[in-house]
């Protein structure tokens, strides 16, 4: 009997620590480069989630004995494959006797690779095993958009030494920042929580705005408070988007762009623009959309130049046509040159280990003889690959997903990765194509995250940045919610047809 | 109840993993089968040494004036000649000069333009070193020919315009020389005019004057250190010093001395001016000869070097985007899949 009792003490104490970790997971996200973590293994650590040691907990207390006990989601059996991929790809690497470069050996870039893509598997697993009903989801994503609430109230005070620029108040916001990121800030873009700002800019486009214009679009919110058509999602749809332009992240401001065109375009409801099933009517409501979706674009996109006009850097993309001297080309000039030339060594990596490709993690190990020939003074960033006294220690990257999947797993790799893309595809459309309101707001956060994920995949490529697994995780735990209760819901139909 | 079904069905689908893997792979075969029937080109390489000696790159003012360009460091001056040399063997000059040999030697390539050559050929460089010459043609053997040709041309011109590239710098010597000349002589027959007016106005003054007194020792002095300025380096002038008069001597008996010398300035003038015309004339020439070698260098540096690397013939290679195709096939595979799924749930659907 007092065995029974302290079991169930036990297990209550285990559940709360459980959600406790949940819900610090869920809000610590925004925080990518954590300074206190385990220092990095071959050519430093950018990467350094804070969510991770929530997440240790969370695997030990509840995400592995739910893996274990009960059955998994179609959609991580899909994931697998492209994991057992991965593994052989580093070990054959690691067999083949690939010299080190610059000090880091493959063993070491090896144990890296597998750790990044554990890390993130981890992730990914996670959100997909904890919610187990749609409050589950709810709570979730209300405690995502309180992590998030906290990174834009970081950045809104980083806004404010953007507008009017202090040393005083820079530096404070610098010492400061300095508890919750490996590097320092910029005096004039902002960084939120997260490394740098295109990091920070990524994270709202592709973690934060597919939900909230998800929620939006479709007059959904996962709040009690509402007035009319007003939602909390509307102000923080607002406050992202105020807090994204002065990240003055050309990525991530495209896909702000995009994925506020494609909301409007593709998922305000057929009420909003009149449309009935009359052939006439659909093609003026199309007329509509599109006009209203350019208007909207084009209105964020004045709101941007005028802020944009504040920086340097990001005032390249329109500047290089006003400037009178131009010793350069438009793309070496906004300096996107180099991303070429990254994607064309990533390239022929692959056209010399098509199969299975290089080895997850050894793109660095390859990059120098492999980069196009041709000439590299217009691209200093290159110069520095290919100059040996000139070499920074930081080993490249492809800043590319899709680039590092061919070169470093070849086809084998990218038929895995597309299996399992494929498969959140179709979790996706699933809760897309229902009549619920609930699920359809999931299926269209769930596009909009794709949209988000392919864009974002073309400029960075880091299997340890959580997003897209945050994505992913809740695209598949609402598919399999809502396919669990639909075909509970379709028995009892037919039991009760049966027994009538 | 039929758009449950239709929902149902497509996240089934999506979830047969290997059912999807297997397009992508049956795609790339298929792709690579594809690239490999398919007739595709020959590609001949060759590689050329390039070398630059930078020692120059401060002082070869003429390429900067060339390249329209300011050389900030010699990294600068390497990279426009690496570029220039880009230029030049994609010129119509080379291309076209390629293209005449080639059609000596084979029939193929008489209906050739020197833009469909230019089309076909590639250079691969990174820097000065190890430059690799590519021509892909669809047979074999006029592959070879293409690069051997373009290799051997590039060769004689480029080597040309080293040459004359050279002949800019003995060129600049001499005229520098020429200059130095000229400048020279100029200064003296200037200074020859100005002691002749000085001695001038002193013989008037002299006749002016009773001109029977004793000149003043201070006054010879004067006299004798003009008249050295004046002197040449010729005898004629050292025996004409000589005969200056005594130190006793009346100041109208220095005046034929004086008259003399001034004759000697004269004729030395004459001389000058003669030696004037010459040199302005040989700096036109010189001036005129580093113009034309200027345009013959086409801008390349007389410290460029641009060899055969080795007698070795062309490496020949078939190009077939065996890889490309292997992916775009992938892709396709997975959009037949598609397809495929979405007719298929269609059809049952209908049932």
């Amino acid at each position: 009997m007092i065995s029974n009792r302290w079991t169930e003490r036990f297990k209550k104490i285990i559940t709360l620590v459980a959600k406790i970790s949940w819900v610090l997971f869920l809000i610590s996200l925004p925080i990518t480069s954590f300074p206190y973590f385990p220092s990095g293994i071959g050519g430093g650590t950018l990467v350094r989630p804070m969510a991770i040691y929530p997440l240790i907990v969370l695997m030990v207390l509840v995400i592995i004995p739910r893996g274990l006990t009960k059955p998994l989601p179609k959609t991580l059996l899909s994931f697998l494959p492209f994991i057992i991929v991965s593994i052989v790809s580093v070990l054959l690497a690691f067999m083949a006797g690939i010299e080190p470069t610059q000090g880091v050996s493959v063993a070491a870039r090896m144990i890296r690779a597998i750790i990044t893509l554990g890390l993130g598997a981890m992730i990914y697993f996670a959100v997909s095993l904890w919610p187990q009903n749609q409050e589950d989801l709810q709570s979730s994503l209300r405690w995502l958009y309180l992590g998030f609430a906290l990174a834009l109230l970081w950045g809104t005070l980083q806004v404010v030494y953007v507008l009017r620029y202090s040393d005083g108040y820079f530096n404070l916001i610098s010492e400061l920042q300095r508890y919750v990121s490996i590097r320092r800030l910029f005096p004039n873009r902002i960084s939120g929580l997260t490394y740098e700002p295109n990091w920070f800019a990524e994270q709202i486009a592709l973690l934060l705005l597919p939900f909230l214009l998800g929620a939006v679009a479709r007059g959904y919110s996962v709040y009690k408070w509402r007035r009319g058509w007003l939602t909390i999602e509307w102000f923080l749809l607002g406050w992202a988007l105020l807090v994204l332009i002065f990240t003055f992240s050309r990525t991530g401001l495209a896909i702000a762009l995009l994925l506020f065109f494609l909301s409007v375009m593709l998922f305000l409801p057929k009420k909003s623009f009149k449309e009935d099933s009359v052939q006439g009517s659909v093609r003026r409501s199309m007329i509509l959309r599109i006009a209203a979706a350019g208007m909207l674009v084009v209105l964020l996109s004045t709101v941007i130049f005028f802020v944009g006009t504040r920086s340097n850097y990001f005032s390249r993309i329109w500047r290089y046509w006003t400037e009178d001297t131009k010793t350069s080309s438009y793309l070496e000039y906004i300096a996107f040159s180099q991303r070429f030339i990254y994607w064309q060594a990533a390239y022929n990596m692959y056209e010399s280990h098509p199969v299975i490709g290089i080895g997850l993690g050894n793109y660095a190990f390859f990059l120098e003889e492999n980069l196009p020939d041709r000439p590299y003074n217009t691209v200093p960033e290159i110069l520095k690959v290919v100059t040996q006294s000139q070499r920074t220690g930081r080993l490249l990257t492809s800043k590319n997903l899709f680039a590092r999947l061919i070169a470093e797993t070849g086809l084998a790799g990218i038929a895995t990765f597309m299996a399992f893309v494929l498969a959140i595809f179709g979790c996706v459309l699933y809760l897309w194509l229902s009549d619920s309101m609930n699920e359809k707001f999931w299926g269209a956060a769930g596009l909009l995250g794709l949209i988000a994920f392919f864009m974002t995949a073309l400029s960075t490529d880091s299997f340890a940045i959580p997003n897209m697994w945050v994505v992913f995780g809740f695209a598949t735990a609402a598919a399999q919610i809502f396919s669990t209760s639909n075909r509970g819901n379709r028995q009892n139909d037919s039991l009760e047809v049966v027994n009538s | 109840m039929e758009q449950t079904v239709l929902r149902d069905e497509i996240y089934a689908a999506a979830h047969r993993w290997p059912v999807i893997v297997a397009s992508f792979i049956i795609g790339s075969l298929i792709g690579i089968f594809v690239a490999i029937v398919w007739p595709s080109p020959y590609r001949a390489t060759l590689e050329l040494g390039v070398e630059l000696s930078l020692y120059r790159a401060t002082e070869d003012d003429y390429i900067a004036e060339i390249a329209k360009l300011p050389f900030r460091n010699a990294d600068d001056y390497k990279y426009w000649q690496m570029q220039q040399l880009n230029a030049l063997v994609f010129s119509d000059e080379y291309l076209g000069e390629t293209l005449s040999r080639l059609k000596e030697t084979d029939i193929y390539w008489q209906e050739f333009t020197v833009q469909e050559l230019r089309d076909m050929f590639q250079v691969y460089w990174r820097n000065a070193g190890r430059w690799r010459l590519a021509a892909e043609v669809s047979r074999s053997h006029n592959a070879k020919q293409a690069v051997e040709t373009w290799r051997d041309v590039i060769l004689e011109k480029t080597n040309g315009s080293i040459t004359d590239a050279r002949k800019i710098y003995l060129i600049d010597l001499q005229l520098q020389r020429t200059e130095d000349a000229l400048l020279e002589s100029k200064i003296r027959q200037a200074q020859l005019a100005e002691i002749k007016a000085v001695l001038l106005d002193w013989r008037e003054k002299i006749q002016g004057t009773d001109g029977t007194g004793v000149l003043d020792p201070s006054q010879r002095w004067w006299l004798i250190s003009l008249a050295s300025q004046a002197a040449g380096v010729n005898l004629g002038w050292r025996s004409l010093l000589d005969s200056i008069p005594s130190p006793g001597a009346s100041m109208e008996e220095y005046i034929p001395w004086v008259e003399k010398i001034i004759i000697h300035m004269e004729a030395e003038s004459e001389a000058i001016a003669t030696q004037i015309d010459e040199l302005d004339r040989q700096s036109e020439i010189l001036q005129s000869e580093w113009e034309l070698a200027l345009q013959d260098s086409d801008g390349l540096a007389a410290t460029l070097v641009v060899e055969k690397l080795s007698d070795m013939e062309p490496r020949l290679s078939q190009v077939r985007p065996n890889f490309i195709a292997a992916l775009v096939g992938g892709m396709f595979g997975l959009l037949l899949w598609g397809a495929i799924t979405l007719i298929d749930i269609y059809r049952r659907s209908e049932k």
